[in-house]
């Protein structure tokens, strides 16, 4: 899913850098978007719905919309499509647990 | 010219639940100046206490209200996610004990079925409190239900049955002749009629106004934090011992600021909403961050897994306040075809169905409901009453 | 903490005014959720008419060291939950920032058309899937459809292309109470043949003269190949619309049906078409809540992209002190917003009495914005200029 080379815009030179997603474990490159992160790896859904648990993916890719909240290292309701992985990062997908709030 | 039987003022949850009432027997125009519930019956939380009404008439008032929701649904045709969990009263710290055991006493007597539970079996069924807490009172009898959806369905059932709804629409003037009212005239016409009711909540003194009438109603701002949706975690309705302090200790010196008592619920759809604040501002809703704050620091201490989640806006209304916590159910001396219903204050959806039913009464001139009548009476107010308009 | 000048938003509005005020003199506080400026700017690539490509990110990324060397403070990755009189700024953080000075350049957000099935994974509003491509550099699917037909959504069909996307059909969206005339194909060709003759490439140019044919207005679109007509490549059906997304944890089918010159489905069978992506275009509207908020005067005005705040000349808006600028004075490409921020950075320079000549400089700030004006590539709402003229009347009314 990534686009390597672009016709017009300069290649980015990126760290790799690794985070897991529900437990499982992903190359990144630092300074991507989580949700960017995510998708590139072939993963679509960030979350589901609190009541119907339906799955939900990125939608307004600006912040706006909510509908990509992943918990990150404990933090709930954080938007996937506007924070940056960090190496190490630990990303759940909100909704998927149970016991969480 | 338009002519109608009664011209009901406010399309809050009291206006339309008269109108429902009135529907079918007579002909009936609405007038709401904004849209249907979006005043202080769309910024208030979801509860409908029994257990914390005072002893005596208010709670007789309540109990008949609440025998009225049990059907309530069913007789609307509508979802109004009527849900009977129990409600608790959470006391925060020890000086609250001894009021709250009294209290409790009080509402048994009263023939309220509630009951003192201590800290350990506080959490055994509301998980999401502090192990801090002294403990908590709880009532089965204690209700909720969607305000917004309560009042859609009063409104839509009314109009099924013949009323007129008129939005955004605005009264101007009540016009009278000879110390009886004749007609209302609105931004967008006038109406010939012999009989108003006054159903514009905090917003009633006003009206009241246009015919000459001081209204001892007063606005009271309320402030609703609500949360992001979250898988349940608050079960029935919580409010905290301050909260019933506030409400019937006259004398309640240790009174926190900006009015603050807990309110917490949660809706079906699974947000938080967090109450709140009780303050006289005038009709400003301009409200200070600081009180949002107090009003997030108070909750957190009684429901910490609040910390952990996200505000996502909040709301603030007006309630109409009377001095003595009770609604003003009345026609109005000196001036005839002038019905008031409204200071409910925070008891507005509570008292709702059973508002509907006796103003329904007073219409139609039938005594079905005169014990519940006579204490609502405008005249147990010694306030002073300006002289009626000439006209 | 006390600032000359406190910006919330750090897109191209927000940049310009805070280089502006910055290097008068001013303490400036600049403000954003994101953790890197720049907002949609970053994201734009097309080729400017008379001369070389517009690189959005290489703009942020001169205006960022900009922004350094004046020692503007940066505060990212921050939320502004309201802002207090007169004028405090608070943060989700618990900082405060105070100031008499406060510009709202929130920019805009993404009207939406639901369609059953839009809440799949893989259901994006069209400009995610340029964040993706053009910032993120990752692609939003590999069969990408795209609902809805507009300056923007044609822009970024365009830029999915050159990114190496397989766009398989530019599509209408279903009639509703949302899509409205986004549904209607006669509407779309009136609408296609408003976009500027210097529109910024060759897609948008070749759909803009499609739209001035005479005969293709006339005859309606009848005689529009029922398998669309290709442009750059990419299919555009003026004569079909997405009817549902098909998939469950992931899209997987849109089904698509024939409309007739008015946007209603015919009888005729659907078909469906294997997709992993779907990019849903509805036009954008203002973000102007914190404006609200903050007790300001709004306005409605279609062509400005909906509710907006009143504001005068100076962009001030009926709160003194609080100004506005780029997409939440309405919806404009970004070198308006830029030269909006400037102005706002000159008038605010001005009132704080770090520069002198203050007339002239307003006088010439404002010109620089009429301009940007005129010469913009991408007109986003055929009736701007109404737009416009309606919100200066509403402002003089005011005043």
């Amino acid at each position: 899913m990534r686009i390597k080379k672009h016709p017009i815009l300069e290649s980015l030179e990126r760290k790799e850098v690794q985070i897991t997603y529900n437990g499982k474990s992903y190359l990144a490159f630092e300074g991507e978007t989580i949700a960017a992160a995510l998708l590139a790896n072939q993963i679509r859904i960030l979350r589901y719905t609190e009541k119907g648990k339906a799955p939900r993916g990125i939608y307004c890719g600006i912040g706006h919309c909510y509908e990509c909240r992943v918990t990150v290292d404990d933090e709930r309701s954080v938007r996937a499509c506007i924070t940056r992985v960090k190496d190490q990062m630990k990303i759940i997908s909100q909704g998927i647990d149970a016991d969480e709030i | 010219m338009e002519t109608a039987d009664v011209v009901i003022i406010g399309g809050g949850v009291i206006g339309t639940s008269i109108a429902y009432r009135l529907a079918g027997n007579h002909k009936v125009i609405l007038i709401e100046k904004g849209e249907i519930g979006a005043g202080t019956s769309g910024s208030c939380d979801k509860a409908i206490f029994l257990q914390s009404k005072k002893p005596g008439f208010p709670i007789k008032l309540a109990q008949a209200s609440r025998m009225v929701y049990e059907n309530l649904e069913e007789e609307l045709g509508m979802k109004i996610e009527f849900q009977k969990n129990g409600g608790m009263i959470v006391i925060e710290n020890e000086s609250h004990l001894d009021f709250m055991r009294k209290f409790v006493k009080q509402q048994n007597k009263a023939g309220i079925n509630v009951k003192l539970v201590d800290q350990k079996e506080a959490l055994a069924f509301q998980p999401c409190l502090s192990p801090e807490i002294v403990g908590a009172t709880y009532s089965t009898e204690d209700a909720e239900v969607n305000p917004l959806l309560l009042t859609q369905a009063f409104a839509e059932a009314a109009k099924r049955k013949g009323i007129i709804i008129r939005t955004h629409t605005a009264v101007t003037d009540i016009v009278t002749k000879d110390g009886r009212v004749i007609g209302v005239q609105t931004n967008k016409g006038r109406i010939e009629t012999e009989l108003v009711i006054n159903a514009a909540g905090p917003f009633a003194p006003k009206i009241a106004e246009m015919v000459g009438v001081g209204l001892p109603i007063i606005p009271r701002r309320g402030v609703i934090l609500i949360s992001e949706k979250v898988k349940p975690m608050v079960h029935g309705n919580i409010l905290c011992s301050q909260y019933i302090a506030t409400k019937h200790l006259s004398n309640n010196t240790d009174a926190p600021s900006y009015g603050i008592g807990l309110s917490l619920g949660q809706t079906e759809s699974g947000n938080v909403l967090i109450g709140g604040s009780r303050e006289f501002k005038g009709y400003d809703k301009a409200v200070e961050p600081e009180v949002l704050t107090a009003i997030a620091m108070h909750a957190r201490r009684i429901a910490p897994f609040l910390d952990s989640i996200r505000i996502i806006r909040t709301m603030a209304g007006f309630r109409p306040f009377t001095s003595d916590g009770l609604p003003i159910i009345s026609e109005t001396p000196n001036m005839k075809g002038f019905i008031i219903a409204a200071g409910h204050e925070g008891d507005g959806i509570a008292l709702a169905p059973i508002t509907g039913l006796l103003v329904a009464s007073l219409v139609n001139k039938d005594l079905k409901y005169k014990d519940f009548l006579d204490p609502l009476k405008f005249d147990r107010f010694n306030a002073i009453h300006a002289s009626p308009k000439q006209g | 903490m006390k600032y000359d000048l406190v910006i919330i938003g750090a897109g191209p509005a927000g940049m310009c005014a805070a280089i502006q005020a910055a290097s008068n003199g001013a303490r400036v506080a600049l403000v954003d959720e994101n953790p890197v400026p720049g907002g949609k700017l970053r994201g734009q690539v097309y080729k400017e008419p008379k001369s070389d490509w517009w690189i959005g990110e290489k703009i942020v990324r001169s205006m960022e060291s900009k922004i350094k060397q004046l020692g503007v403070t940066c505060f990212l990755e921050r939320e502004v939950w309201g802002i207090y009189p007169k004028w405090k700024v608070m943060l989700n953080n618990g900082e405060q920032l105070e100031s008499d000075f406060v510009l709202i350049a929130t920019g805009a957000a993404e009207k939406a058309i639901p369609i059953p099935g839009w809440t799949t994974p893989g259901v994006m509003a069209i400009g995610a899937a340029q964040v993706l491509a053009n910032i993120q550099r990752v692609k939003p699917g590999n069969r990408v459809a795209i609902i809805g037909i507009d300056a923007l959504s044609l822009t970024i069909a365009y830029d999915l292309k050159m990114a190496g996307v397989n766009v398989v059909g530019i599509y209408l969206p279903p009639l509703n109470a949302f899509s409205l005339e986004k549904s209607n194909p006669l509407k779309m060709i009136a609408y296609l043949s408003s976009l500027s003759h210097l529109a910024p490439n060759p897609m948008l140019k070749l759909l803009g003269k499609l739209g001035q044919i005479e005969s293709v207005q006339k005859l309606g679109v009848n005689y529009y190949p029922p398998f669309g007509m290709k442009v750059w490549g990419i299919p555009l059906h003026l004569r079909k619309a997405v009817v549902e997304i098909i998939g469950n944890e992931a899209v997987e089918e849109i089904v698509v049906a024939a409309v007739d010159q008015n946007g209603q489905l015919g009888r005729k069978q659907e078909k469906r078409i294997p997709v992993d992506c779907a990019c849903i275009s509805g036009g954008l509207y203002p973000l102007v809540e914190l404006a609200n908020a903050a007790g300001c005067e709004s306005v409605y005005i279609e062509e400005l992209g909906g509710h907006i705040p009143l504001y005068n000349e100076e962009l001030e808006t009926t709160q003194s002190g609080i100004f506005v600028a780029g997409n939440s004075t309405g919806i404009e490409g970004a070198k308006v917003a830029m030269a909006q921020g400037e102005l706002v950075g000159t008038v605010i320079s001005i009132r704080l009495g770090f520069v002198e000549g203050g007339p002239e400089l307003i006088k010439k700030a404002k010109e620089k914005v009429n301009l940007e004006r005129e010469n913009a590539v991408i007109k986003f709402h055929p009736g701007l200029e109404n737009g416009r003229a309606k919100l200066e009347r509403l402002s003089r009314i005011r005043e």
